[in-house]
């Protein structure tokens, strides 16, 4: 049976994956290596390590109660990132995928398990070289693990639209926000959590997939959320990284509000019916970003991600506020209401200057830059602190 | 019966039979080395085949013909020069100074070692400095070339290719002050000491500021578009290779100026990096056949000594520095005892150099032909030391992507669960 380890309701906590690119045509570089050799010659601290890809490098928070905090340690994590990175002459950039890599070109980094996907998969393995961002929740026991998850759901085209930025992929424009999500559809653990209503059941089912060989951890599941045990969390995975920090943590800020009226407010319930548009409801997030259609399961209302989106931020004004997580929010808003995301931003690049290595030279440039706009006008990192233990 | 109609019979081939003749060796060389020592690079399978129907082999093509086709060469070491350039980031030179500097010493102190040898023989000034800045460099082609064959990207080929643009300019500019040496030696006046090496030197660059200029204003007007700043590029090339010997320039050093201040200066990033692939795979065919055919190994059993003395100096003081520079190029003990090996190839450029030099008095053609034994040997065991380094340190891509034997085993297995 699996263990779900308590930890504190609400904490928080990010992972990012990054490209590694050259700097003469920005196309992806074999440079995780190189990059975490460098690094790891002096004592850092810090959550860095490899991807299934040398094109690739993820990195993770620790365990945050403030956004602000997260952002903090983030821009620690960069700058670190940074120097190492113009040292050895290679450039860092989000986004969830490299719009030019030839996905055969990409190599295998070189640990077991890796070499075990890449048997396994297959070239699926290779065209898995995309970025995207984990959010981690904590939870104070699997039952509230499972019924968060089954929450969180109904939410995922925010996360996904929010985040969008795979336009380009393999070279050509996909007409689609986030084309990330359709290379992690091909595997066959994908999609999302059976309907299980608490933890005996979803021990259930994972023994059973344990007995059948199909599955050994939790490590396997590929899904869009899942409950991680071996942390205490829930584990948001559609988003795409960001091209930015700040965009990144406010995602995780957003999850925050949600778990937390969730915890204070939410059905305890949980109802099979909120998968019958749950496909549906990613395709169109995933297509067309904030412009795409979200049907209601429960309502069977139809209405546009965005409108959702600013609906949802309103209801959850309250709850932001008192868990201080509103300047996020409020973020996001303003990314909506100038229609600014990211996946827009690397079109409207494009358009200018007709080069995809160009856009990732700016990609780079965006990601390389000191990030401070969340920080502006928020406290330090202290009273962020005592706000975060005081809710 | 009147047979006016029928051509005489040539003495010797003209241009395009020679470039047939070149082409259609080199690929055949290339195909029979790689079925036979896979392990071997692509073009030792080119300098064989020169080597082979060279004058010091078949004599299917003589000096002549050789001759003839100059022009593909110099377009085709321009495209690499080029391209060489182009991978030197000097903004990241001037971030990373350890680099520079670490390269320079590198060089320096190659070229050192070589000129004692040189005293050590009694080979007189001005001819022991255009040997000694002869050995300082490494092969630009070979180097650039497997480099791109294995797809080998990391800190080492970044390196290695940093290093070799920097030793060939060193190079060119040790080898005219050996040229200007000998005006002094031939009485030919001072001034030239300073001004000749001053002339090729900054004359080229001028040259390469020039060009670097029209290719970037030339971008900016056309935009980003591949196709046009590629046919704009290759016209750039021969244009500057073409002036450079017009005005008695460096084209070497031209080019290569050209490819980094193409890259440094263009600041609104208006410059496509181009895809040469398919010019440079036939540019390295001529590069490789050519400098096959003109190996000599005539003086090898007279000066074998010198010769042996002047490739084993070479090799032991090319690995020991670079051993000795490990920090300064930020490697591992182990990367850079490999990149010493790396460098070993000797630079094909020389040939064309000595060619030159040949119309000046200074060198005598019994000097010539004895660094052309030991270039020649370079030549043939250089590119395999050079592919040994980029598959030891990892960097090199393994060719074929899946392993076809494994997968067949592999898909015979019932898996069950092996994450």
């Amino acid at each position: 049976m699996l263990e779900f380890n308590s930890s504190t309701p609400l904490t928080l906590g990010i992972e990012l994956e990054l490209q590694i690119v050259n700097r003469r045509d920005y196309n992806l570089t074999r440079g995780s290596s190189d990059l975490l050799q460098f690094i790891n010659k002096q004592s850092h601290g810090f959550d860095i390590k490899p991807e299934i890809t040398e094109g690739m490098i993820e990195i993770a928070t620790s365990i945050h109660s403030d956004f602000r905090t997260m952002l903090h340690e983030l821009l620690n994590i960069k700058s670190l990132m940074v120097l190492a990175a113009d040292k050895l002459n290679l450039g860092l950039a989000g986004s969830g995928t490299h719009p030019f890599q030839h996905w055969e070109q990409q190599r295998i980094f070189p640990l077991e398990r890796y070499r075990l996907v890449s048997e396994l998969y297959g070239y699926l393995a290779k065209q898995f070289t995309v970025y995207g961002q984990h959010i981690h929740i904590g939870c104070g026991n699997g039952d509230d693990a499972i019924r968060l998850s089954h929450f969180l759901a109904r939410y995922i085209p925010h996360f996904i639209a929010l985040s969008a930025s795979s336009p380009f992929y393999q070279g050509i424009d996909t007409t689609f926000q986030s084309s990330r999500l359709t290379s992690i559809n091909a595997f066959p653990l994908s999609g999302y959590m059976p309907f299980v209503r608490n933890w005996e059941e979803f021990n259930i089912y994972f023994d059973k997939m344990k007995s059948m060989s199909i599955v050994a951890g939790m490590k396997d599941f590929y899904w869009d959320i899942r409950p991680k045990p071996e942390y205490g969390t829930v584990e948001i995975r559609v988003c795409d990284t960001p091209l930015t920090l700040e965009t990144a943590v406010a995602l995780a800020a957003y999850a925050q509000t949600l778990a937390k009226y969730f915890f204070e407010y939410g059905d305890q319930e949980p109802k099979q019916d909120l998968y019958l548009t749950y496909s549906y409801n990613r395709f169109q997030a995933c297509r067309f970003g904030l412009n795409g259609a979200l049907i209601d399961p429960i309502t069977a209302k139809q209405v546009s991600i965005q409108t959702d989106i600013l609906s949802t931020f309103e209801f959850l004004k309250e709850i932001s506020i008192k868990i201080g997580t509103r300047e996020a929010i409020e973020f996001l808003i303003e990314r909506i209401s100038n229609n600014d995301s990211d996946a827009d931003w690397l079109r409207a690049r494009y358009v200018k200057s007709g080069s995809l290595s160009d856009v990732v030279r700016q990609q780079c440039e965006i990601w390389m830059a000191p990030s401070f706009k969340l920080l502006d006008k928020a406290p330090n990192v202290e009273e962020a602190n005592n706000q975060a233990i005081a809710y | 019966m009147d047979l006016s109609f029928l051509p005489d019979l040539p003495h010797s081939s003209n241009i395009l039979t020679s470039a047939a003749i070149i082409l259609f060796a080199g690929i055949l060389g290339a195909f029979f080395i790689t079925r036979f020592f896979p392990k071997i690079p692509t073009i030792t399978g080119y300098i064989l085949a020169g080597l082979l129907i060279g004058p010091m082999g078949l004599r299917l093509i003589d000096s002549a013909a050789l001759n003839s086709i100059i022009p593909f060469i110099d377009l085709g070491l321009g495209l690499v020069l080029f391209e060489l350039g182009r991978r030197v980031d000097f903004s990241w030179l001037c971030r990373e100074k350890r680099l520079l500097i670490g390269s320079i010493v590198f060089s320096i102190t190659v070229f050192m070692a070589l000129l004692i040898l040189m005293k050590i023989f009694s080979v007189n000034n001005a001819v022991a400095i255009m040997i000694a800045a002869i050995g300082m460099a490494s092969s630009p082609a070979v180097i650039l070339n497997l480099v791109r064959e294995y797809g080998a990207e990391g800190q080492l080929s970044e390196r290695m290719l940093n290093i070799v643009a920097i030793g060939n300019v060193l190079a060119f500019v040790g080898f005219s002050m050996g040229l200007s040496a000998a005006h002094l030696e031939y009485q030919t006046g001072w001034h030239n000491y300073i001004f000749h090496p001053l002339y090729l030197f900054g004359g080229s660059i001028i040259l390469a500021w020039l060009a670097s200029k029209t290719l970037i204003g030339f971008s900016h007007l056309f935009g980003r578009d591949a196709q046009r700043q590629l046919v704009l590029t290759l016209a750039m090339i021969a244009a500057l290779a073409g002036i450079s010997a017009l005005f008695n320039l460096s084209a070497i050093i031209a080019l290569l100026a050209f490819g980094i201040i193409s890259r440094s200066r263009d600041l609104n990033h208006v410059i496509v990096e181009a895809d040469f692939s398919q010019f440079s795979t036939i540019a390295y065919v001529f590069l490789f056949v050519f400098g096959g055919a003109k190996i000599e190994f005539q003086y090898l059993i007279k000066y074998w000594p010198f010769v042996l003395s002047f490739i084993v100096l070479r090799l032991l003081i090319t690995i020991f520095m670079s051993t000795m520079l490990a920090r300064f190029y930020r490697l591992s003990m182990r990367n850079s005892i490999l990149l010493g090996i790396g460098l070993i190839p000797l630079s094909g450029f020389k040939i064309i150099l000595l060619q030159n030099s040949i119309t000046s008095p200074y060198m005598g053609a019994e000097w010539i032909s004895i660094v052309l034994s030991a270039v020649g040997i370079l030549e043939l065991i250089g590119p395999i030391c050079t592919r040994y380094t980029l598959f030891a340190c990892g960097e090199a891509r393994r060719k074929g992507g899946y392993d076809h034997v494994r997968i067949q085993q592999l898909n015979a297995i019932n898996f069950g669960h092996r994450t």
